[in-house]
């Protein structure tokens, strides 16, 4: 009888165990409550937030936070896998780790955050609806996702291009196979289907001007490169010239 | 010969065949619109066929020969492919003893041998990707996937258009057979249609086989190994940090500036190679009229300036500021009727409808219409003579209060669309005339008219 009652304190600290081996953030909140150690986010909140812009990928600062790696939701770990829409924590409709990986990634450039939401906004669109919507209502939205597909290409600077930042973000969101498949079935509705591309400008297809953005940081999109090369190709016209000429 | 002839005139005379143009400039299209359907290969997502499209519209740009360009996105999901040739390529080398991604390179890029890759490997490997991503096997599209798209081309597509395709990979495929049941389907004649080639994994490209492939694309060495395909007309630097297969058509092909110039040629090439089906308009009397902001009107209907404020209802006239503007956007102005000698006025300018309405609720006599700033044609039942001693085919006049309609004035029907033709041709009672005017300057009485001609 004895010996029973010893297994059930025994039992209990096996489960625990078990479970801050499996929730390495919670076994470090347990850790940091007795004191064991200091726990992570507190401890990154002793730094001050960084009063001044900073590409943590050039020059790291070791004083204080960059502004656009501060106030970012917790990672959620193997649980945010464990839903098609994962864990939004701070309810601002981008999944926590997409939002993370934005962040870390190319938080230092705010064209590279609006490109890269926009684009993880679609993906996330995608694998929230793919399976849900049927055939008609999936290709009624095609007019609004070409418009957002021509932004994304507004957007695009030849250092995201270079680094394939669009597909790896994609990756990120479409990171199990039941996210990628319901991407994958909801473009399906689209297969064998003319889309329009929308005829507008840069600034009308994202509701701002990507160049002006781009310019801010000192970088120029691609679209905005391609634009100055076909200009230089066309040679100037002279309508006045002609028009002297018919007078 | 006959496209490289049109495209090396486009460039070699400067003509902006392709460029960007307001739209609302733009031609009409009379002679039917010029459309180009992009059809992506398989491992792209929508959103990037949708970008991929949008970076071929910009680099070709907007227009063709002034007329505005339709783009369109065929999009081509295959059924059951898998998403990454070259994971699917390390699946397949896992089965062969040794056989590593840099010895099936190797092979593929530069024929060299190893002994875990002999050619027997290699050549079964290629196959089984190849296979994977029906290169070699076309069977993969089912007939329903062709009648789908061609159910969408034909509802999108306007009459009489001409169109270019611009596939990419495998997308080559999937053009070839629509093309071809387009013919077969009688949607669109053969002379209509043409294609541009990227990244081609197959043996020919419908149309004449125009189009560009890199000798630095690993997944078409890859192909070429298992079967017979158009060789390498380009080779793009190998920049495996960007893409490893150098296959990517946005970051590889369209990045890369003579495959953009070779774009924009073969493009145009084959546009100018290409017939409408519309009808001839021959016949149809051209009236057009330069349109200066706030300025003047030149080609009246007396072949001379004519001083108007042609301004947008409401804005003052500011005809003694000579400035010339060119490319003001304006579709229709109002000119007051008057003798010979007189000076036409214009009331403003602004859409049918605006002006319509202005005029009935302003105006105290009969006014004409002209159409300004647009190579324009009416087409000819619309033509209204005049009843006094000289004609006039601008339109029936548009009456103000009190004055009505007079009778034999035309058909209130009168269409106010506007067309153009691909070019035009001058006549003179009838007889096609080597005249040749300089201006663009309508011709009255009966004299020199210019009419449309399609390019047919």
């Amino acid at each position: 009888m004895k010996k029973r009652w010893l297994l059930i304190p025994l039992g209990a600290a096996a489960v625990v165990l078990v479970w801050l081996a499996l929730n390495p953030e919670r076994r470090g909140a347990v850790t940091a409550a007795l004191g064991l150690t200091t726990p992570p986010a507190a401890a990154a909140k002793k730094k001050p937030i960084c009063d001044y812009p900073v590409n943590p990928k050039v020059a790291a600062p070791v004083d204080c936070i960059p502004q656009h790696l501060a106030n970012l939701p917790p990672d959620p770990g193997p649980e945010g896998k464990l839903t098609i829409d994962g864990i939004d924590s701070d309810k601002d409709g981008m999944r926590d780790d997409v939002q993370r990986w934005i962040a870390m990634e190319w938080g230092h450039s705010p064209i590279a955050v609006k490109a890269l939401t926009l684009v993880a906004q679609g993906k996330l669109f995608e694998v929230h609806h793919g399976g849900e919507l049927g055939r008609e209502e999936t290709r009624k939205l095609g007019p609004d996702l070409m418009l957002k597909s021509v932004c994304a290409f507004e957007l695009r600077t030849p250092e995201m291009q270079s680094a394939r930042a669009y597909d790896k973000v994609k990756n990120v969101v479409t990171n199990t196979p039941e996210r990628w498949k319901r991407s994958r079935d909801f473009d399906q509705h689209f297969a064998n289907s003319i889309l329009d591309l929308p005829n507008v400008t840069a600034a009308e297809a994202c509701g701002f001007d990507p160049e002006a953005l781009a310019i801010a940081e000192g970088t120029q999109t691609i679209a905005s490169q391609l634009r100055t090369e076909s200009a230089a190709r066309k040679e100037p016209e002279e309508p006045e010239q002609q028009d002297k000429e018919q007078k | 010969m006959k496209r490289a002839l049109v495209g090396a005139l486009c460039f070699s005379v400067g003509v902006a065949c392709a460029a960007n143009i307001n739209p609302l400039l733009a031609k009409s299209d009379v002679c039917g619109r010029y459309e180009i359907f992009h059809i992506n290969g398989i491992m792209t997502d929508r959103e990037e066929a949708g970008q991929n499209l949008r970076q071929i519209g910009v680099v070709y740009g907007n227009s063709y020969k002034e007329h505005l360009i339709y783009y369109g996105l065929g999009y081509n999901q295959t059924r059951g492919f898998a998403s990454d040739l070259y994971d699917s390529a390390l699946q397949v080398l896992k089965g062969y003893d040794g056989a590593t991604w840099d010895n099936f390179m190797s092979y593929v890029t530069f024929g060299t041998l190893s002994p875990y890759m002999p050619a027997t490997t290699a050549q079964a490997v290629a196959k089984k990707v190849a296979d994977l991503y029906a290169f070699t096997k076309p069977s993969a599209y089912q007939d329903q996937d062709l009648a789908d798209i061609l159910y969408d081309i034909k509802a999108r597509s306007y009459p009489h258009s001409r169109i270019v395709f611009v596939p990419h990979s495998q997308g080559n495929l999937y053009a070839n057979l629509v093309y071809d049941k387009l013919i077969a389907e009688g949607v669109k004649p053969k002379k209509s249609l043409g294609v541009v080639g990227i990244a081609v994994p197959y043996s020919s490209v419908r149309s004449g086989n125009t189009y560009i492939t890199s000798g630095n694309d690993f997944v078409i060495d890859m192909t070429r190994i298992v079967g017979s395909i158009l060789g390498p007309n380009i080779t793009i630097p190998y920049q495996p940090l960007v893409d490893v297969l150098g296959h990517n058509l946005i970051n590889i092909y369209l990045a890369n500036s003579t495959v953009k110039s070779m774009l924009i040629s073969r493009m145009t090439s084959e546009f100018g190679a290409l017939k409408t089906t519309a009808p001839d308009p021959t016949g149809g009397i051209m009236s057009q009229a330069h349109a200066y902001k706030c300025g003047e009107i030149e080609g009246g209907p007396y072949a001379w300036t004519v001083y108007v404020p042609a301004c947008k209802v409401g804005i003052p006239d500011d005809r003694t500021t000579p400035t010339w503007h060119k490319n003001v956007i304006m579709n229709y102005f109002l000119i007051a009727g008057g003798g010979e000698g007189y000076t036409q006025h214009a009331y403003g300018t602004g859409t049918f409808a605006e002006l319509e309405a202005y005029n009935k609720a302003h105006s105290t006599g009969c006014y004409n219409w002209w159409i300004a700033d647009r190579k324009a044609w009416i087409t000819k039942h619309k033509y209204v003579p005049y009843s006094g001693n000289y004609e006039e085919f601008n339109t029936y006049p548009s009456c103000g209060p009190g004055f009505p309609r007079q009778t034999p004035y035309g058909n209130p029907d009168a269409a106010w669309k506007i067309y153009s033709a691909d070019t035009y041709k001058y006549v003179s009672n009838n007889q096609t005339s080597n005249f040749a005017p300089t201006g663009e300057v309508v011709f009255w009485n009966n004299q020199w008219t210019r009419q449309a001609v399609c390019n047919r």
